[in-house]
C-alpha cells in the first residue's frame, strides 16, 4: 500500500481529504431526530421541538419570549461536519417547570435548569447516558430517569443529589418516575420490562413488578392504591400501588407506549394497534374502543366529558367519554406521538412537524400555530 | 412500494436476526455473524459466476492486452476480436453484473433490518414496533442487550478497533478482486486508486454506524475473501500460489528473502 503510495502522488489529496474527514467529524455521532415534548405552566407554553431546542411561547398568542440554546443549533463546520449545539442533539422529553426553572433532560444526557425568563443556563446535572423522560419537580426536589439505568432525586435549585445514590433500575428508564408524596414513595418502570416502587425519601427499593412480558416505556399513572400502565407485551397492568400485586391484565393488540389517563373510574389508553381504549378501572373491562387512523402512542388528554387523541395519522380527535364517538376532529401537518396538553381555554399538540398547533378544544379550531409557516422557512 | 419492500425483505431479516439472537444466547454480534455468512452462502449462487467470470477474465489479461496492442489503431476489430476471445472461451463479459444487482437488495434489507433491530433511541424503537409488534416472542426480547466486549452495538466503536477491521478487509478483499495485470495505465491507476479510497471510505461511514453495522461489514469481507480464495484456488492452485497472484510484491519479497538466506548458508 505504501509503494502504491509512493508511487502515485495523485493519490495523496483524496488520502488527506479523508483523514481530514476523519479528524474533523468521524468521532462525533450524527444525532438522531426526536418527538417534541410540551409543558404549559403560569400562562407560558415550554416545548422542546423537533430542532433539539427548548422554546418558551406565549400560552394565548403564540409569541416567542426565549429560545434555549439561544445561538443557532448548528453551525455547518469544515467539510459540512457540524458543530455541536449547546444540547447537542435532540430533546425527547417535555420540559418540567418548577419554581423559577425550567428543566429540562437532553440527549447528550444532561439535564439543564433554564430560568423561566430569560432562558438562560443556570446549571446543568451530567448522567452518563441519553435522557428521553421528562424530569418530575415536586416542591423543591427534581426526580430524572436516564438511559445510564439511574434514577435520581436532585436539589431543584442547585442540582445537587438528595438521595446517597441513585436509584439503580438495571435497565434504561425511558418513563418518567411517578411521584406520589402522600404514600411516600416514587414509581419507576424500565426497558427491562419491570416497575419498582422506591422510597421517596431515600430511593430505596421497596417492591418490583415483573409479570409485563415487554418493556414499560412509559410512565405509570396512579388513582388512589391502584398503579396502571402499559407494555410491549400489549398489555394494560394495574398493580396494587402499596403492595405490587396484580389487579387486573388487559390485552391489547400493539405495543401500548403510552401513559394511561384515568379519570371517574375509567382508565383511557392507546395502542400501536392504532386503537384507544376505555376500561374500568377496577376490573379492567373493557367499555369501549376508538380505530384511529394510525399508532395513538402517548398523545391523549382529558377534560369536561371529552377526550382529546393525537394519532400518528396526523389528526387530533376529540371524542365523546361516554361512547368513544367522535365529536369533531382537527388535521395538522405533522404526526402527534407526545402527549397533548389541555388548559381551560386551550388544546395543545406538538407533533413531528416541528410546530406547534394551540387548538379551541371546544370545536378543534386553531387559535395559532407556532413557528409560522414563513418564520420556519 | 416502501409496504411491500417491508413485506418481503426487511420483515423476514428482523425476524430471522432476532430469533438468532434468542438462540445465540442473547448475543447479538454473534447473531449478525452467524445470520452474514448464511446470507452470502445463500447469494453464493448469485454471485459465484461473476466471481468466476472475474477470475477468467483475470487469466485472459495476456492474451486480452496482445490483443488490444495488435488493433490499437483500429478499435472496432480491437472489439470484435475481444468478443470473439469472450466467445471462444465461454465468457459473458456481463454475465457477472446480473446476479450482483440480484443480490443487491438481499444485501440492502439485510444491511437495513440491522440497523432497525439496534434501536437505542424511542424514534427507532418506534419504528421497530412496526415489524415485531405482532409478535410476543419477539416483542419480549426487545430491547436487545447490545453489548458484546467493549462495545455497545448500537452506537459506534469508542476505539476505532471495527473501522480498522473494515479498512484492512475491504482493501484484502478488493485486492483479490482486482486484477493485477490491468488493460491500460489508465486502468491500473483507477483501479489502484480504488484499492484505497474505498476501504478508506468505508472505514470512514464504520466511524459513524453502530458497531453491529461494521461487525456485518467485516464479517461480510472476510466472506468475500474466503470465496475468492476458493474460487481461485480451483484449478489446483494452491493458497500459496493464489496469495503470490494477489500479492506478487510480497512473494517476490518473500523469494528474495528465500535466495538471501540460502545465500547465506
Amino acid at each position: 500500500m505504501i509503494k502504491v503510495l509512493k508511487k502515485k502522488w495523485g493519490l495523496l489529496p483524496t488520502i488527506v481529504v479523508a483523514v481530514l474527514f476523519m479528524s474533523s467529524c468521524g468521532s462525533r455521532t450524527l444525532p438522531a431526530a426526536s418527538w417534541p415534548g410540551l409543558t404549559v405552566s403560569e400562562g407560558m407554553v415550554y416545548v422542546a421541538l423537533t430542532d433539539g431546542k427548548v422554546h418558551a411561547l406565549n400560552a394565548d398568542t403564540g409569541d416567542q419570549k426565549w429560545v434555549f440554546p439561544a445561538e443557532t443549533g448548528k453551525s455547518s463546520g469544515f467539510l459540512g461536519c457540524s458543530a455541536p449545539s449547546a444540547t447537542e442533539g435532540p430533546i425527547y422529553a417535555a420540559p418540567a417547570v418548577g419554581s423559577d426553572l425550567v428543566y429540562v433532560g437532553s440527549y447528550n444526557g444532561n439535564l439543564y435548569a433554564i430560568n423561566t425568563v430569560a432562558g438562560i443556563q443556570q446549571w446543568n446535572f451530567p448522567t452518563r447516558d441519553r435522557i428521553f423522560a421528562a424530569p418530575v419537580v415536586i416542591s423543591d426536589t427534581v426526580y430524572l430517569a436516564s438511559s445510564d439505568r439511574h434514577v435520581y432525586a436532585l436539589d431543584a435549585a442547585t442540582g445537587e443529589e438528595r438521595w446517597p445514590e441513585p436509584f439503580d433500575a438495571g435497565d434504561w428508564v425511558w418513563a418518567s418516575p411517578v411521584v406520589d408524596q402522600e404514600s411516600g414513595a416514587v414509581y419507576v418502570a424500565t426497558m427491562g420490562h419491570k416497575v419498582y416502587r422506591l422510597r421517596l425519601s431515600d430511593g430505596t427499593q421497596e417492591w418490583e413488578f415483573s409479570q409485563a412480558q415487554g418493556a414499560v416505556a412509559a410512565a405509570p399513572a396512579l388513582a388512589g392504591d391502584l398503579l396502571v400502565f402499559g407494555s410491549f407485551d400489549g398489555k394494560i397492568y394495574a398493580v396494587e400501588a402499596s403492595t405490587g400485586k396484580q389487579r387486573w391484565a388487559f390485552q391489547t393488540g400493539g405495543w401500548v407506549w403510552g401513559t394511561p389517563v384515568i379519570a371517574d373510574g375509567v382508565v383511557y389508553i392507546g395502542s400501536q394497534d392504532h386503537n384507544v381504549y376505555a376500561l374500568d378501572v377496577e376490573d379492567g373491562t373493557k367499555l369501549w374502543d376508538f380505530p384511529a387512523g394510525g399508532v395513538v402512542r402517548d398523545a391523549l388528554a382529558y377534560g369536561e366529558g371529552t377526550l382529546y387523541v393525537g394519532s400518528e395519522d396526523q389528526m387530533v380527535y376529540a371524542l365523546d367519554v361516554q361512547t368513544g364517538e367522535p365529536k369533531w376532529t382537527a388535521t395538522t401537518e405533522g404526526r402527534i406521538l407526545s402527549p397533548l396538553v389541555l388548559t381551560e381555554k386551550t388544546l395543545y399538540a406538538a407533533a413531528m412537524d416541528g410546530r406547534v398547533y394551540a387548538l379551541d378544544p371546544a370545536d378543534g379550531t386553531q387559535r395559532w400555530l407556532y413557528p409560522l409557516p414563513e418564520q420556519k422557512e | 412500494m416502501g409496504q411491500l419492500w417491508n413485506t418481503v425483505f426487511i420483515q423476514p431479516m428482523i425476524c430471522a436476526s432476532l430469533w438468532l439472537y434468542q438462540l445465540l444466547g442473547h448475543n447479538f454480534a454473534l447473531a449478525i455473524a452467524v445470520l452474514t455468512v448464511a446470507v452470502r452462502l445463500l447469494t453464493l449462487p448469485l454471485t459465484l459466476p461473476a466471481q468466476k467470470s472475474a477470475k477468467k477474465q483475470q487469466e485472459l489479461q495476456p492474451k486480452i492486452q496482445e490483443l488490444q496492442k495488435k488493433y490499437a489503431k483500429d478499435k472496432e476489430r480491437q472489439t470484435q476480436e475481444l468478443m470473439k476471445l469472450y466467445k471462444e472461451e465461454g465468457i459473458n463479459p456481463m454475465g457477472g453484473c446480473l446476479p450482483l444487482l440480484i443480490q443487491l437488495p438481499i444485501i440492502m434489507a439485510f444491511y437495513q433490518s440491522i440497523a432497525k433491530v439496534l434501536a437505542d433511541t424511542p424514534l427507532a424503537l418506534f419504528s421497530l414496533g412496526d415489524f415485531v409488534a405482532g409478535n410476543a416472542n419477539l416483542t419480549a426480547m426487545i430491547p436487545l442487550t447490545s453489548k458484546f466486549l467493549w462495545l455497545n452495538l448500537a452506537r459506534p466503536d469508542p476505539w476505532y478497533v471495527l473501522p480498522v477491521l473494515v479498512v484492512f478487509t475491504s482493501w484484502f478483499q478488493q485486492k483479490m478482486m482486482t486484477p493485477n495485470t490491468p488493460t491500460d495505465p489508465q486502468a491500473a491507476s483507477m483501479n489502484q486508486t480504488m484499492q484505497i479510497t474505498m476501504p478508506l471510505m468505508f472505514g470512514f461511514l464504520t466511524m459513524q454506524w453502530p458497531s453491529g453495522l461494521a461487525i456485518y461489514f467485516v464479517v461480510t469481507n472476510i466472506v468475500s475473501i474466503i470465496i475468492q480464495f476458493v474460487v481461485d484456488m480451483q484449478g489446483g492452485k494452491s493458497f500459496r500460489d493464489v496469495f503470490q497472484t494477489v500479492f506478487p510484491q510480497l512473494a517476490s519479497g518473500t523469494g528474495t528473502q528465500d535466495k538471501r538466506r540460502k545465500g547465506k548458508r
